[in-house]
């Protein structure tokens, strides 16, 4: 029998900035990366945009996400294009729409400099995050969760063990809720585990079986350790206050 | 063998077993995931015995 903690799935709207997507090997490797991940709609930009169907996809979403190259330290035009064209007053923040209140907005941002250069000592002197501030309030205007940014930097000098990462690391960018809990890390990857276990098949299925059954005892043991530390640190801090 | 050798070893064996780069993927960061998991069980236990063994506390 299977057992699984999985919540009710995630949808998530992929909208990529590229001038040119065809040509692009980084957002190829992106795009096959979650390529059988139904929850994802892969979304690439493209004027004129049909107003109607642009905004049934936005309000069909969880998390929405905006993915492009850095063109001198912002997205394409391409985005700003569409953000005029979609977003309204009426549909952002009108009190009868509030369209994408309580969705998630995350960046997907790729850089041909390296993430060093991009940190305050950097000889970019100016950080990701801070590049991305304009979207960070358009979330807190739209009442939208911001997450953390994802950033890629150099793609074509990755390693082939770097890209094995990058593939995790993006898809849990996308599908994993609460991304920065420890918790629900552990539980995305036992229901990846897990959906692997119904499509296998003979000996890979036992050992997959016997993988899963292991790391879910772990996560047992792990979570009442931290719920008796937990109990321990209270008792201390009551014991501290007397 | 420890459970931790033996967790990673198993998925080794079925990263090599992947076709698709993106189940590789899965396998290989399920180990380091692994190793992630079991650094917070040992700091836990370690914790819970440090507050435990506290004299002030007695």
């Amino acid at each position: 029998m299977m057992i699984t903690n999985k919540e009710a799935a995630m949808k998530t709207l992929v909208l990529i900035a590229h001038p040119n997507l065809q040509e692009s090997g980084t957002e190829e490797f992106l795009k096959t990366s979650v390529i059988n991940d139904a929850d994802v709609t892969w979304h690439p930009l493209m004027a004129p945009f049909d107003l109607v169907a642009e905004r049934r996809s936005l309000r069909a979403a969880d998390r929405i996400i905006f993915q492009f190259p850095l063109y001198w330290y912002h997205a394409p035009a391409l985005l700003a294009e569409y953000q005029e064209a979609v977003f309204d007053r009426h549909f952002i923040d009108a009190k009868e729409q509030h369209a994408l209140m309580g969705k998630e907005l995350g960046i997907v941002v790729t850089t041909g400099k390296s993430a060093r250069q991009f940190t305050s000592g950097g000889s970019e002197s100016v950080t990701i995050d801070e590049l991305m501030r304009p979207y960070q309030a358009f979330a807190a205007s739209a009442g939208m969760i911001w997450l953390p940014i994802m950033a890629i930097s150099q793609f074509q000098y990755l390693t082939e063990a770097e890209k094995l990462q990058l593939v995790t690391d993006y898809r849990r960018q996308l599908l994993q809720p609460k991304l920065t809990y420890f918790d629900s890390k552990e539980q995305w990857f036992l229901d990846q585990l897990a959906e692997k276990l119904t499509l296998a098949t003979g000996e890979q299925k036992q050992q997959l079986n016997l993988v899963l059954e292991t790391l879910r005892a772990r996560q047992m043991e792990r979570k009442e350790l931290a719920d008796t530390l937990a109990l321990i640190r209270q008792d201390e801090d009551e014991e501290w206050h007397k | 063998m420890t459970q931790i050798e033996w967790l990673i070893q198993q998925l080794k064996a079925l990263e090599a077993q992947q076709t698709l780069f993106v189940d590789r993927s899965l396998m290989r960061e399920l180990q380091r995931f692994t190793h992630e998991q079991d650094l917070r069980i040992d700091q836990a236990k370690g914790e819970i015995d440090g507050r435990m063994w506290n004299p002030s506390t007695w």
